[in-house]
């Protein structure tokens, strides 16, 4: 499918950009006239991502995360957020509601059920030791409708 | 994230407004677990109506303070949840362990207040 406009980003893996990458992202998922509803999904599976690469990937240390963000010419939105931290030993385990490494942190262990539950797909890619990046998609149905900017 | 509280009796009534994620959660658990201490909290009702954003990170601070509470049989409500909110209450079964309402009045009345 045809790429129509993208960006990148990246950021310092600190807490205080959670909401910064949320924002960024759903500004630019906003040329596709989405529902409010659909842009608080996007937000909330983005926080997720970011969060999960601040805390988990680098630790809560130093380290750097990558957002890449395309619009297709079918009206999705692809978002992809990459770090270069501990990466995932056991995925499947990981992928399970409730299930957290960091119960010590209070986790929920329901952030890739939230992205799952608000995005279309997500597909994860990781590699102990190297980082994880975690591809998520989204098809925007208010553009369909004829919307285009003007709802 | 702004959190305001007041007391109806011994019950905490906790006011969270604005985005509550990672970076927020201290702040709510701070402010809960302060008066958790002073040991004369009964309940909890959350107001969620200023609440405009939560992601999983909220859940789990809210889940935590219900595990306090829960050591001595207190109970945990919540009203005034915007659509997203809800939406992630719903999504993750936590309604079932801290029931929704549609406002402070019925909460009261839930407790038998
Ligand atoms: N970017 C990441 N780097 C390393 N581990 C991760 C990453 N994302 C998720 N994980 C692992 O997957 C688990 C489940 O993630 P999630 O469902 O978001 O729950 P939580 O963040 O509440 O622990 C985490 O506890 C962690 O062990
Ligand atoms: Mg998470």
């Amino acid at each position: 499918m045809e790429v129509i406009n993208y960006f990148t980003i990246s950021f310092p893996a600190s807490s205080r950009n959670e909401s910064f990458a949320r924002v960024v992202v759903a500004a630019f998922a906003a040329q596709l006239d989405p529902t409010l509803e659909e842009l608080n999904e996007i937000k909330t599976a983005v926080s997720e991502a970011v969060t999960n690469a601040i805390i988990h990937g680098y630790r809560d240390r130093c380290g750097e995360v990558v957002i890449a963000c395309s619009l297709r010419q079918d009206n999705s939105l692809e978002v992809i957020v990459k770090d270069t931290g501990t990466g995932i030993d056991n995925l499947e385990q990981a992928r399970e509601p409730l299930y957290t490494s960091r119960p010590d942190l209070e986790r929920s262990g329901m952030g890739f059920t939230v992205m799952e539950e608000f995005m279309d797909s997500v597909s994860i890619q990781t590699q102990p030791g190297q980082g994880t990046s975690v591809t998520m998609t989204k098809r925007i149905s208010a553009g369909e409708q004829g919307g285009n900017g003007k709802n | 994230m702004k959190v305001a509280k007041h007391y109806h009796g011994n019950i905490l009534i906790v006011a969270a407004a604005g985005e509550l994620d990672h970076h927020t959660a201290a702040a709510l658990k701070g402010c809960i677990q302060e008066e958790l201490g002073k040991g004369m909290v009964r309940h909890i009702i959350l107001d969620l109506s200023g609440l405009s954003f939560m992601d999983s990170s909220g859940l789990g601070v809210l889940l935590g303070r219900y595990k306090e509470l829960a050591k001595w049989q207190g109970n945990m409500l919540a009203f005034g949840l915007q659509p997203l909110v809800e939406k992630l209450f719903l999504m993750t079964g936590l309604n079932k362990l801290i029931p929704v309402y549609a406002n402070l009045d019925s909460c009261l009345k839930a407790l038998g207040v």
